[in-house]
């Protein structure tokens, strides 16, 4: 903990800087960590990094909720249907192994060239963890749990209120943060292949006019909302499910 | 209020068949099983594993049908859980999402007691068990006894006029065990609540009980009942070491030993030797 975590950050940060200012590397594909710096600020104050990385964190936003509305809600009905979850299943299985990528296309065939096929696509992606995440946490409770809650004369709908949607809650988190990554990962991908603003678009233009020190700055700030994003999910994780005796007593 | 010839729990010709093997043949946990327990008394149930002891609480609850006979509890028939009788469980099946505090609330937020009041009922019960200093602890934070005597707490709080309780001890060390056995006997003494206790445990079953049923194997049914007549308040020190004590327990021991397993082998061995 404290210094030793960072200490590996540190190293590398160090021998990315020496390696292209010692010509070991070529600094026209591999600039110093500095310069990278340098560009993430300029672009920063031009307006164009944070302009972009708003547009594109409102896509990664507008897809993940659009799954999360549309997957959990699913999810969480058919782990309590399981003859209609067996129905559904295989033909789920495969559809979430369909490729994005291609599907895209078709996307852009009904929903035309602008914000629609990007924030579906982003949709699909993060909705199949979603549901099947959602759906095998309220398919298999846990049996004590269900046994007592049903002991205290409780069924139907609040025995989901008060047992099964609380014990399937640290499974949802899980899920949750899971797919949360997936959306930053697919939003690059959408913007590369159909876009004329965000941050995979950006670092296409930078790509085009040979600016290696802008795309590693536009990597930097796209990891930036990805890791705040997951670290908010981790924390929705560890406390919805604490770790087993950590403060045991006796 | 129930005449004093109607038991508070009576099981009567009571057998509870499962379908095993995708349908294919039908097991019998329980095959007429006949117990009674008076209102206020302390029955333990002991018997070999796989005897259809937690079935036999889950009858009582309300949580499984008989296929045949009845289950009655003040003379009516039990036809789904209700809030009469509270269980424990061996793993304590705590709601880990709950403080100390919250879990023992459920049954009266179940119940629809106002939140003042369930506060202070709960807290009354925390005490009882010992764990005021802990009420705002959650589960994962408490060591195996503290998470039964939550269990017990919570079981009790609702105020159900039953308490069923599934090997309760059975993951604790003997320590934890001996100490917890004399508290849940302090606090039946208190609560004058009617007791259905199932363990593996002779020496339990003995120390705590007026009566103890000895159940025999595949299909479960009641083999003896004895009734312990050892005198109450009962305090470790002053019952396990007397000399009534030791035989009650050896005369259980003999009635499970030749209950079943020598019998089993013999018979299975002697079909061998038939088919063979």
């Amino acid at each position: 903990m404290g210094i030793s975590r960072y200490a590996l950050v540190a190293v590398v940060l160090v021998a990315w800087e020496a390696a292209p200012r010692l010509g070991l590397v070529d600094a026209g594909f591999f600039p110093p960590f500095s310069a990278v710096i340098g560009e993430l600020w300029a672009q920063g104050v031009s307006g164009a990094l944070p302009r972009n990385a708003a547009i594109s964190i409102g896509r990664a936003a507008a897809g993940f909720a659009l799954a999360v509305l549309a997957a959990i809600p699913a999810g969480l009905l058919l782990g309590t249907l399981p003859t209609l979850a067996e129905c559904c299943t295989p033909l789920f299985m495969v559809l979430a192994a369909a490729n994005p990528f291609l599907l895209f296309h078709v996307a852009l065939l009904f929903l035309g060239i602008g914000e629609a096929p990007k924030i579906t696509m982003i949709a699909w992606v993060c909705g199949w963890p979603l549901l099947f995440g959602s759906m095998a946490a309220m398919a298999r409770p846990d049996a004590e749990l269900l046994r007592t809650g049903r002991a205290f004369g409780l069924g139907g709908w609040a025995l989901t209120r008060r047992v099964l949607l609380p014990a399937a809650a640290p499974a949802i988190a899980t899920s949750l943060r899971l797919s949360a990554g997936l959306a930053f990962f697919v939003l690059i991908a959408a913007e590369m292949m159909g876009a004329s603003s965000g941050l995979g678009w950006l670092v296409l233009t930078y790509q085009e006019s040979y600016h290696a020190a802008r795309i590693y700055a536009a990597a930097v700030a796209i990891a930036i909302p990805g890791l705040l994003a997951d670290s908010a999910f981790e924390w929705l994780e560890r406390k919805l499910s604490p770790k087993e005796n950590v403060y045991a007593i006796e | 209020m129930p005449s004093n010839e109607t038991p508070r729990v009576a099981l009567e010709a009571v057998s509870r068949h499962f379908v095993v093997h995708h349908g294919k043949s039908t097991h019998a946990a329980l095959e007429n099983f006949n117990l009674t327990v008076e209102a206020g008394e302390f029955v333990a149930i002991v018997g070999p594993s796989g005897c259809g002891k937690s079935t036999l609480l889950d009858l009582v609850a309300g949580l499984t049908r008989p296929t045949s006979g009845e289950v009655s509890i003040d003379g009516a028939t039990v036809t789904g859980p209700s809030l009469r009788c509270g269980i424990v469980l061996q793993g304590y099946a705590l709601f880990p999402w709950r403080t100390v505090q919250e879990n023992v609330e459920f049954g009266l937020e179940v119940k629809g007691v106002a939140k003042a009041e369930r506060r202070r009922i709960a807290s009354q019960f925390i005490e009882l068990v010992g764990l005021t200093d802990f009420a705002g602890r959650r589960p994962h934070e408490l060591s195996g006894g503290m998470k039964q005597r939550v269990a017990i707490a919570r079981a009790l709080a609702f105020d159900p006029e039953i308490l069923l309780m599934d090997e309760p001890f059975g993951a604790l060390d003997a320590q934890t065990r001996e100490s917890l056995q004399e508290e849940l006997l302090r606090i039946w003494e208190q609560t004058n609540k009617t007791i259905l206790f199932v363990t593996h445990s002779i020496d339990e079953a003995v120390f705590l009980s007026d009566r103890v049923a000895i159940m025999s194997t595949s299909p479960g049914a009641v083999r003896e009942i004895v009734s312990i007549d050892l005198p109450r308040p009962r305090t470790a020190r002053g019952v396990r070491l007397s000399t009534e004590f030791g035989r009650i327990r050896h005369h259980i021991w003999e009635l499970l030993h030749d209950a079943t397993p020598e019998q089993a082998g013999a018979s299975t061995r002697v079909s061998l030797a038939v088919a063979s």
